[in-house]
């Protein structure tokens, strides 16, 4: 019973995200389509690519066709923004009142960040896959424990894709250094993620660079296992990989919001 | 331009952005070798151009970006009462200093492809050329939807699509999509006219081609057309303020 009413608070920030997102359907499907003509236009980019020759590719044309829908689908993964509410708060110092809230206020940002991503993702994802697999060239997964693997693997990355979003937010409450942070971030991420090409494309030096970051886990690692081209060891160093940054992530975001919170001065009556 | 750390760190985060995007166009013709016959550098000249007349053109018509922001707060009333042509009030609402990050990373892949590809004082004029005629695509294409929210008021996101996703499609030689994508890349919006055709009988032929030097010209004529079609569309503006 306690630990239900401890819950309360956290579900309603969900609830609230839900009925903003089912509130603008015009919008969600004018997003679809600008998903899919993003979509094709790759498939014919790498399509041509493949053309030239394919000597020493680690995926089949197939498989990168798949790979792009599915980056496509699960775009609303990516952590690309601060939440424009956070920012206004932080702009306009309202952001004190939130202290005064009965809740943990890294879990109460981190939970809002969760819905922030899990409920676009949910929403976008079903009918672009749907779309793709019918009629666009979308495989389905290599088997069905693959199948499950990649369910638990996107879970990961939804949750790893909150964690950096409400470092983004935290670093709202330090001026320049955050404004830095907001724009490199999500650069790097788009790059590092799998989202700009397939990271098994790029020269082998700079991809150990990169298997070491978090962002791959975001794109690169739920496709990888879609795709059947992981071991079932390599799937659960993955996992482990995921959830060390997941962990790591979220200390550094606490501990930087303690920091920040025990600077703020409250000015005025 | 008060916040110098600020826009600094804002120019720099656009750069980085398009900078990776470009490293992984490198990667793959790394991996790939060529695209239907075009080297890396003959691509990076299409890149180059579209990519610089795009921050142009985004930088100067800002307004028309934020367009449906000046409707919604009925601040479209005023500019109607100004005796000065509502385009360009519109143009002038926001100069986005922020897409110079964007022109210095493209700008650098187009001069980095004119030396590499040892263009002569006739193709260099062409590029200038293709230049302006892009950026005056782009702008007709923002005005273009820009328009539409005298029709919707809020810019639906699917626009996004012809202008970022032409920045996309146009950057790659044109022969690789299907053929609906090339007709409206070429017909409906007039893209391939100052970047594909052009790039294509510069490099390919190896001699000039006059028709090459009409094309851009395409561009222009779009800007003309989408301004004709804005003060159509201003006829049909209701105020949605009070």
């Amino acid at each position: 019973m306690s630990r239900n009413r401890y819950m309360v608070p956290y579900l309603a920030l969900i609830g609230a995200r839900l009925r903003l997102e089912t509130q603008y359907r015009a919008a969600a499907i004018f997003g679809m389509c600008t998903q899919i003509f993003w979509g094709l236009v790759r498939v014919a980019i790498f399509t041509a690519f493949y053309k030239a020759g394919t000597a020493h590719l680690s995926m089949t044309l197939a498989q990168t066709v798949t790979y792009l829908w599915l980056v496509q689908a699960f775009i609303r993964i990516m952590p690309w923004n601060v939440d424009p509410e956070i920012r206004a708060m932080v702009h306009q110092g309202t952001v004190v009142y939130e202290l005064l809230r009965p809740v943990d206020l890294f879990w109460a940002w981190y939970i809002r960040a969760l819905a922030g991503h899990s409920i676009p993702t949910a929403m976008r994802s079903a009918p672009i896959f749907l779309v793709a697999s019918l009629f666009l060239g979308l495989q389905l997964p290599y088997s069905i424990v693959t199948g499950f693997e990649w369910f638990i693997a996107l879970i990961l990355a939804i949750l790893l894709a909150a964690a950096i979003t409400t470092l983004l937010n935290v670093s709202l409450l330090f001026t320049i250094v955050g404004d830095g942070i907001q724009r490199v971030v999500p650069a790097i991420s788009n790059f590092a993620s799998g989202m700009l090409i397939p990271l098994t494309f790029l020269p082998l030096p700079l991809q150990s660079f990169i298997d070491f970051l978090p962002f791959r886990d975001l794109i690169d690692t739920p496709v990888r296992i879609y795709l059947g081209l992981t071991t079932e060891t390599q799937t659960l160093f993955l996992y482990i990989h995921a959830l060390i940054w997941i962990a790591l992530l979220i200390f550094t975001g606490r501990s930087l919001m303690r920091i920040a919170v025990s600077r703020f001065e409250v000015q005025g009556g | 331009m008060q916040y110098k750390a600020s826009f600094c760190l804002l120019t720099f985060g656009q750069f980085l952005t398009t900078g990776l995007e470009f490293i992984a166009v490198i990667a793959l013709f790394h991996r790939f070798g060529s695209i239907q016959g075009w080297s890396l550098s003959q691509v990076a000249l299409l890149y180059g151009i579209v990519g610089s007349s795009f921050a142009v053109a985004d930088a100067t018509c800002r307004g028309f970006d934020k367009f449906s922001d000046i409707v919604k707060r009925g601040d479209f009333d005023r500019y109607l009462l100004r005796p000065y042509s509502t385009a360009l009030q519109v143009a002038s609402y926001e100069v986005q200093l922020l897409r110079i990050g964007r022109l210095l990373q493209a700008g650098i892949v187009l001069i980095w492809a004119v030396w590499h590809l040892n263009l002569n004082i006739w193709d260099i004029a062409l590029v200038g050329m293709m230049l302006v005629g892009t950026t005056c695509t782009f702008a007709g294409l923002l005005i273009l939807s820009a328009t539409l929210t005298f029709y919707t008021v809020n810019t639906p996101e699917i626009v996004n699509a012809l202008t970022y996703g032409g920045v996309e499609t146009a950057s790659f030689p044109l022969s690789i999509y299907p053929g609906w994508l090339i007709i409206l890349f070429t017909w409906v919006v007039p893209l391939a006219f100052s970047g594909y055709y052009p790039v294509k009988s510069m490099i390919k032929s190896g001699h000039l081609n006059y028709l090459s030097y009409v094309m851009p010209l395409g561009g222009i004529l779009f800007l003309v057309l989408s301004l004709v079609i804005w003060s159509i569309g201003e006829k049909h503006y209701a105020s949605t303020g009070s």
